[in-house]
């Protein structure tokens, strides 16, 4: 007895995020029937909340005079994650990248402002970032408008609950729940899965994380990553990347936007000890966000106090900052908010990340440190700062400025997560794959929810690589469910 | 074009008449679909006719007028005919072949003539698009019938039609007999969207599909295009850094230009 489905489409897809849309965007122009489903009422997931996305030998690249080579980004990959991403997919993305430029002006109508690194003084940073104009949000908007104009059907507020794989192996559809509450059976030859990963499911990160944080962490992506995507493509067999505990970590106040002035002092090289008061790395490390992100989530409570001193807020009003936070607050600029925004802060009883005292001893005893301890890290910092030379975490002394003129501030500083970037094994064709490696006809896996690109951390020194992998595999899925579709083969 | 006969029918049930109501939706494209590009020409790559910002109120007051009687979606063009039907419309008549028309006038003659091949009709309700607001009053011209435009409610009472408008400050209700064009404003998105279970079975539900030859309109537009340009631009200057120094140099470059 022929199955009785609400609606037949060749291929739907799970989730409108960047990979999401451009699997359905692509799947259209390849004559496909395709329905996309996304279970909050917009489009974006986290892909709105990126500023660019990675290339390499792109013609954007190339008309700036800019060059890295594709064996250059595959050899990066690689060192950087000791040899534990997927040389497979590493190579896919790296050699099809360049091509989503060229999709994303020429077919969806983006235009490219800038490529850019994104840390200053990052050793071996690749310049690889493409800024689209109006950021990877505008991209979205095109991407949704190319997509209704080619015919796709977008199901908002539509959560996917399962997905239906036959007796023989194949890909046979999709259970969803809708907007008014009805459950919804669709007929589909394939199903892309591009749900955004699990940054949004404490849950999850307690079982995959390293450190059991789930709980603590801050975060500022998408709400709806909550895993979805991952959990139905287990039901039915498929399974996880090795690193699906890779996460994008980085340091953020509770309770402030990423655009605040004092969230970007907490993250300057200065002087920062832990829960306890003590000096615990080289600073720099905030230079990279997602190094200090996972270095900060084994802190005791996850979390470090950042001390600055009257001298370091007059060079970051007067000079300008060390580091910035991609596009929300940009490298070298004055933070003219900041003073006010420190003593509004530190004044404020019910916020508990910002704290000033007249000496160092009374600022160590409102954060809950003994005083003897932060005054002999102050003392050891500052004769480090003196002499010119650190000789306990060898920071650039450039960075090494004392700590000596009161009033005092304390901005506590916790970890916070954009995504998770490592969930399941997938083949070089985004296909999800089986416990004997085998691909699961007509089960594709995108963006964040597949695993391969990166070994246990992000890449920064790649800036762009999350939402260029998205970007790019959403559509090398589409193009391969056409392939096997024309050949019969779903 | 002559004046067609009202045709009213008496509901002595519950005392109020019937109008037989079409609601015209998706008749135009979206100006925002369209990529412009930086030697100033339009791309409209394959734009389809989409559901106007007015439409989901247009919706709303056509039923309001059709209440217990037969209500027709009409659209034209490639546009989703579904649409309409997805939101509580029975039955639909698409002119699908109608391209997108630069001549509002022309537009609105596609529109008359599928309205006169429904029959019968007592008021027809469509969006007051500022971006074509010609259309409500050309197909009102062409139909010999009264428009009333910018409405922000209807309903039917005594065998009329009740209309509530906004003018200015004031709102004012008219009552008008049938058969008349009202021309809704919306004065907010649309609240609920139909789930995906209602949309796909709106697509199993009735369309009468007629085409350009069948109704008698001829397809050409009145209106050539000879060229488009992007609108003069003139740079913007931020005055950032130091507060107090940065509203003393706006302040003097304010003077400087007249402005103060």
């Amino acid at each position: 007895m022929t199955e009785k489905f609400d609606a037949q489409y060749d291929v739907v897809v799970i989730g409108g995020g960047g990979s999401g849309l451009s699997a359905a965007v692509q799947a259209a122009k390849d004559g496909l029937t395709c329905a996309l489903l996304e279970k909050e009422n917009k489009t974006g997931g986290s892909s709105a909340f990126a500023e660019g996305h990675a290339a390499f030998e792109s013609d954007e690249q190339e008309k700036r005079g800019i060059k890295v080579t594709k064996a250059e980004a595959y050899a990066a990959f690689l060192n950087y994650s000791h040899w534990r991403c997927d040389a497979g997919v590493v190579s896919r993305f790296v050699e099809n990248a360049a091509t989503t430029i060229k999709k994303m002006r020429d077919e969806v109508g983006a235009v490219y402002e800038g490529v850019e690194i994104c840390a200053p003084d990052q050793p071996g940073e690749l310049v690889t970032w493409h800024l689209p104009e109006g950021e990877v949000a505008r991209v979205i908007e095109l991407l949704e408008a190319d997509a209704r104009r080619r015919g796709v059907d977008l199901f908002l507020s539509t959560s996917a609950t399962k997905i239906l794989r036959g007796d023989d192996g194949k890909i046979k559809g999709v259970i969803a729940k809708d907007a008014d509450g009805q459950v919804v059976k669709l007929g589909a030859k394939a199903v892309v899965v591009g749900t955004g990963g699990f940054a949004a499911s404490p849950a999850m990160i307690n079982k995959y994380f390293k450190f059991k944080i789930g709980e603590r962490l801050i975060n500022v992506g998408g709400p709806g990553n909550t895993g979805d995507g991952i959990n139905m493509m287990k039901e039915i067999g498929a399974v996880e990347n090795s690193n699906i505990g890779c996460l994008l970590l980085f340091a953020v106040m509770r309770d402030k936007t990423i655009t605040s002035h004092v969230n970007n002092a907490g993250m300057q090289p200065y002087l920062w000890v832990n829960k306890h008061g003590q000096r615990f790395t080289d600073e720099i490390v905030g230079l990279n966000f997602g190094h200090i992100g996972d270095l900060m989530a084994g802190l005791p409570d996850s979390m470090y106090w950042c001390i600055l001193d009257q001298n370091h807020i007059d060079k970051l009003v007067n000079k300008g900052n060390e580091v910035g936070l991609g596009i929300y607050v940009h490298n070298y600029e004055k933070l003219i908010n900041l003073p006010g925004e420190l003593e509004a802060d530190a004044v404020d009883e019910k916020r508990t990340n910002v704290y000033k005292g007249e000496t160092v001893e009374e600022l160590a005893g409102k954060i809950g440190v003994k005083p003897e301890v932060l005054r002999a890290e102050v003392d050891e910092y500052n004769g480090y700062a003196k002499a010119g030379e650190d000789k306990k975490y060898r920071k650039d002394p450039k960075y090494l400025h004392p700590c000596v003129k009161g009033p005092f501030y304390a901005i506590k500083m916790e970890t916070g997560i954009m995504i998770s970037m490592g969930a399941m094994k997938i083949n070089d064709r985004m296909q999800a794959v089986d416990a004997n490696g085998d691909a699961i006809p007509g089960l594709y896996c995108v963006g964040c929810d597949a695993g391969g690109l990166f070994g246990e951390s992000y890449q920064l020194t790649i800036p762009g690589a999350a939402n260029g992998f998205a970007l790019t595999s959403g559509w090398l899925s589409a193009d391969d469910v056409a392939e096997k579709v024309k050949a019969g083969a779903l | 074009m002559c004046r067609p006969a009202i045709n009213s029918i008496h509901d002595s049930g519950k005392g109020r008449q019937k109008m037989r109501t079409v609601i015209v939706y998706k008749w135009a494209r979206n100006a925002e679909d369209a990529a412009v590009r930086s030697d100033g020409s339009v791309d409209w790559r394959n734009a389809k006719m989409t559901a106007g910002e007015d439409d989901f109120a247009a919706l709303d007051a056509a039923k309001a007028i059709a209440e217990g009687s037969e209500l027709i979606g009409l659209t034209i063009g490639d546009g989703d005919a579904s649409w309409a039907l997805a939101r509580g419309v029975l039955q639909a008549t698409s002119v699908f072949d109608a391209p997108n028309l630069t001549d509002n006038a022309s537009t609105a003659a596609i529109i008359a003539a599928a309205v006169q091949q429904i029959g019968s009709v007592d008021a027809v309700v469509i969006g007051d698009s500022e971006e074509y607001s010609g259309v409500p009053v050309a197909l009102a011209g062409l139909l010999g019938w009264p428009a009333i435009a910018h409405v922000s409610s209807a309903s039917t009472a005594n065998g009329r039609v009740q209309i509530v408008r906004k003018q200015g400050k004031n709102e004012q209700t008219i009552s008008i007999a049938a058969p008349v064009v009202v021309a809704v404003s919306a004065a907010s998105a649309e609240k609920a969207a139909p789930g995906m279970k209602e949309q796909l079975a709106a697509r199993k539900r009735p369309i009468t599909k007629l085409t350009l030859d069948t109704i008698g309109v001829n397809r050409a537009d009145k209106v050539a295009c000879k060229g488009t340009r992007l609108p003069e631009v003139t740079a913007a200057r931020i005055f950032d850094g130091d507060p107090a120094l940065a509203a003393e140099q706006l302040v003097a470059a304010l003077r400087d230009q007249g402005v103060l």
